[in-house]
């Protein structure tokens, strides 16, 4: 007797939902994303956990979208169904969210799946039951245009699933989060996730990132994030969206959204580039949160990676990456280092409350010439600190209004001989030929990279030719680099160009590492006593620094104690 | 083993390879000596793999054998011992070692002698030739200071070596700058032979011909230098040298002879000026019987120097990187120094005024608009 059988359509069908239904949460995705493809304005989630025992909750997704007829709704339900595509080919200039027709078929054959739908072209509704994948009712209903789809009953017919789901209550967060991320990242449509009557949040729909964000992660939240804008490949990549200053940082990823024309996605490279934006403003161990939408030729984004289609294949992501990249930390360069108003001097009682302490240094023999020199502000609540002392010769402890900064002296002066070195390197003067010039192979693209970028190679120092088919060569290099004239040079050239850096800077990328060397070694050490003058003029340059937070090094300058957190640490808040 | 020799001579002798133990290895053996005990004498060895540095010292052998022991701390021991004697006296099988000075003594772990990677023996030799006392050494501080230092082209790293028609011709680039040194050697009357030698092996060899002449031994993938105080074989680099003849000028369109001392001290000074500054450069500006060094660097100040020179030829002004001038002007041994340029863009040459046997060639900065 033959021992291969085929698999009945059900059975298939719960293998296939395996892969796209794994939680509650993937199923409100699957049928927002639905609603969103449907064209739908206001979309309302409904939550039901009423039962007792940990049953997941039913969910009920309605949308006011373009709704079907009774012929569709009932092939809808049917693996490979769809609308959003027919042929192979559209798949690459996808605009829909869905397009592999399986979603709904794979809930029908994992929970009690029913539907109501009205078309516009229709003048009554449709609704119908489905059961194991199996349509028990069906018949015409009473509805305005649009659609209803409810999931009872999920994972009762598999119960290893059923066994794997947490908690009700992570259940509903989960579900929470996909669909508040789905929710930020179409700020033009309508949000309402309802459990059990208690709106959990509503979005207006008015197509501003920052209400929608505000709706789903606070208002607080909102209030604080900042813009982020930036446009690449003349502008047919762009970045917009709303980060939240370090300070917010989180132990985890959860409030990080990234949507790729207008599909929520999961990518792990943008992410990354994001995190770096931020590079030493962030301990380790935390991270960012930010809604950024990225816009890119619907051509190159291949959501067709990944049964959920959370992950994304996106070409030139390096490309995006940096835009990316630069995006944010232009946002963080500009938004003010800390919020907190400027001007006070130190008082008496702080002076005295320092002296004793075998650590701290307080006994200035110089008392400082209080001139701000010609340095321009750029970090204006730095410029208003006063240092108190010197601790364990390697901190100042500064003084603000409201806050107090332990500041690493070397690695605040690091930072402040770094800037002026990199200034000095923006502005080459000699480029260094080669006796050998330097032969690079090269693809295509890196070819056309290269070309674009010639000018501003050349300005730096670079003299390039070419070498024939695939071929280049390298005859000048700048003179910082003179010693450093090697293939590798080469590669660090290519790289910063694929990532969108070498028109800004064009050496510093190659140059930063070395720079930031010549900074530590020039730099004041610990251990070494500080006059109030030294630190009075160390605070004047780092407020006049780009970036007087981190050194270049990447470890962080500055410790701030903010009066807040320190009276909510003695249990003095609320008490002013 | 066991063996008894005097002090100061087995101090010497372990100096000598202990230089290319490295003291990070993966392998631990490596980060020893091979010592071998052999009729009336003892043999000491080291290697990292890519050379062999042995010497020899004659010792009243008691018990022949061999051994390995931790490189450093054997040597700092012999080199602190007050005794005129030391005896050393090891367990070859389980590689421990007693060093016994006077009534004292110091044990260390070492390791058998079988557990030392083999280095592939000399091949068939292309023939034996000696260079003259001090000629090694020159031509090494000649040429090894223009290698290169980074891995990106390793056979940069080496020094390109031409034997045959009488003479050896060294020849070292990194690219930016090249140094060709020869000296004749009346034996070699073959046909020139290529290859190219690692800095490091050649450096060692410098270091261990001393004052001493020293035979050099050619196969097909390895050299090896001696003397009387030991000998070293080093792995010739593979690879393609560049054409370096390619990039050397025709001819020259001004010529300075200048004093070497006061050359050298003239750059040094006009250095200062700007030796934070790696992006600066020194100018050198010709006109007829003088030579103008200066520079400028930001916040720092500016430099001038003015030296009475010989000169034919037209008047320019070029621009140098500082530290590439001063390596060149640095490895002139002869009291007068000729600076030759060939143009603007082109590379300029310096040699020495009363010998052929040197020449560097670095190229001017271009100045960018």
């Amino acid at each position: 007797m033959s021992k291969i059988r085929e698999l009945s359509s059900l059975v298939a069908d719960q293998i296939a939902a395996g892969e796209v239904v794994e939680r509650p949460a993937s199923v409100a995705k699957e049928l927002v994303e639905n609603a969103l493809d449907a064209g739908a304005r206001r979309i309302r989630i409904t939550l039901d956990t009423l039962e007792e025992g940990g049953a997941p909750p039913a969910i009920i997704v309605e949308d006011d979208g373009a709704g079907m007829d009774r012929t569709d709704l009932e092939l809808s339900v049917r693996r490979h169904t769809t609308s959003k595509i027919s042929a192979f080919e559209d798949l690459e200039r996808l605009s829909t969210l869905g397009f592999r027709g399986e979603a709904l078929a794979s809930i029908a054959a994992v929970s009690r799946l029913t539907l109501e739908s009205r078309d516009g072209a229709s003048q009554i509704g449709y609704r119908m039951v489905v059961e194991g994948g199996v349509i028990r009712e069906r018949g015409p209903v009473s509805r305005d245009v649009g659609t209803r789809v409810s999931s009872e009953d999920l994972f009762v017919t598999v119960p290893p699933r059923l066994k794997a789901l947490k908690s009700v209550g992570a259940e509903v967060s989960a579900i929470r989060e996909a669909v508040g991320a789905l929710a930020v990242t179409r700020p033009e449509v309508a949000f309402v996730l309802v459990q059990n009557g208690d709106t959990l949040f509503a979005t207006p729909g008015d197509g501003v990132l920052r209400h929608a964000v505000a709706a789903v992660f606070g208002a607080d939240r909102a209030d604080k994030a900042l813009a982020v804008t930036g446009t690449a490949l003349g502008g047919a990549i762009t970045v917009t969206g709303l980060i939240l200053p370090p300070d917010q940082a989180r132990g985890n990823r959860s409030a990080q959204v990234v949507g790729v024309n207008g599909r929520l996605v999961r990518n792990f490279g943008l992410r990354l580039a994001v995190e770096q934006a931020y590079g030493p403003l962030l301990p380790d161990r935390r991270y960012p949160q930010f809604f950024l939408a990225v816009t890119v030729d619907p051509a190159d984004l291949d959501p067709n990676a990944h049964p959920t289609k959370a992950e994304v294949r996106l070409a030139h992501e390096r490309a995006v990456q940096g835009v990316v990249r630069q995006a944010v930390g232009e946002a963080l360069r500009t938004a003010p280092a800390f919020s907190l108003p400027v001007a006070g001097g130190v008082g008496e009682a702080g002076m005295r409350a320092a002296e004793g302490s075998p650590l701290m240094q307080t006994d200035w023999l110089l008392a400082g010439a209080d001139d701000a020199g010609a340095r321009p502000v750029l970090h204006q609540e730095l410029a208003a600190l006063v240092p108190i002392a010197q601790w364990a010769l390697r901190y100042i402890i500064a003084q603000g209004p409201d806050v107090l900064y332990i500041i690493d002296q070397h690695a605040a002066q690091e930072r402040v001989f770094y800037d002026q070195l990199r200034a000095r390197a923006a502005e080459p003067v000699f480029s260094q030929p080669l006796l050998e010039p330097l032969r690079l192979s090269l693809t295509p693209r890196e070819e056309s990279l290269l070309r674009q970028a010639e000018a501003s190679l050349g300005a730096a120092g670079f003299r390039i030719k070419d070498g024939g088919p695939g071929t280049v060569l390298i005859e000048e290099v700048p003179a910082l680099l003179a010693d450093a004239a090697d293939l590798r040079l080469a590669d660090q050239v290519m790289a910063s160009l694929e990532a969108g850096e070498a028109g800004e800077h064009p050496v510093s990328w190659a140059l930063d590492h070395r720079l930031a060397t010549a900074a530590c070694k020039a730099a004041v050490k610990a251990n070494r006593p500080l006059s109030h003058v030294e630190m009075v003029d160390l605070i004047r340059a780092m407020a006049a620094s780009e970036n007087p937070r981190a050194c270049p090094h990447g470890r962080p300058v500055i410790l701030a104690l903010t009066l807040d957190g320190v009276d909510k640490h003695f249990g003095r808040l609320g008490r002013r | 083993m066991r063996f008894v020799a005097e002090q100061p001579i087995l101090a010497r002798a372990i100096q000598i390879p202990s230089r290319i133990v490295s003291p990070q290895n993966t392998l631990p053996a490596l980060a020893g000596v091979l010592v071998e005990a052999r009729g009336g004498e003892v043999r000491i060895s080291a290697t990292d793999l890519t050379s062999l540095i042995e010497t020899r010292l004659p010792a009243n052998v008691e018990a022949e054998g061999s051994v390995i022991i931790p490189a450093q701390t054997f040597s700092d021991l012999i080199q602190r011992i007050p005794t005129a004697d030391v005896r050393v006296d090891s367990d070859d099988q389980r590689g421990q070692v007693v060093v016994h000075y006077g009534r004292n003594r110091a044990t260390l772990q070492g390791m058998a002698a079988r557990d030392m990677p083999t280095f592939p023996a000399q091949e068939s030799t292309q023939g034996d030739f000696t260079l003259e006392p001090g000629v090694l050494p020159r031509l090494a501080r000649q040429t090894l200071f223009a290698c290169a230092r980074d891995e990106s082209r390793p056979i940069l790293k080496g020094v390109h070596i031409a034997l045959g028609e009488g003479k050896i011709v060294m020849v070292s680039t990194d690219g930016t700058r090249l140094s060709q040194a020869w000296a004749p050697v009346p034996d070699l009357r073959s046909d020139p032979v290529n290859f190219v030698v690692a800095a490091k092996g050649l450096q060692e060899a410098a270091r261990l011909s001393g004052s001493e002449g020293v035979t050099i031994t050619v196969g097909p993938k390895q050299i090896r230098f001696s003397t009387e105080a030991g000998a070293i074989t080093t792995l010739l680099l593979e690879g393609r040298f560049p054409d370096y003849q390619r990039v050397l000028p025709d001819g020259f369109v001004a010529e300075l002879t200048v004093d070497t001392g006061k050359f050298r001290g003239a750059i040094e000074r006009v250095n200062l000026i700007i030796h934070r500054d790696h992006a600066a450069a020194i100018r050198v500006k010709h006109q007829p019987g003088t030579m103008e060094l200066s520079s400028e660097a930001m916040d720092v100040g500016q430099a001038y120097e003015m030296l009475d020179v010989m000169s034919t030829g037209e008047d320019l002004e070029l621009s140098f990187n500082p530290s590439l001038l001063l390596d060149g002007v640095k490895s002139m041994e002869s009291d007068e120094t000729v600076f030759e340029f060939s143009g603007l863009q082109s590379p300029a040459r310096l040699r020495e005024k009363d010998s052929s046997h040197y020449f560097h060639i670095v190229l001017p900065l271009r100045q960018l608009v």
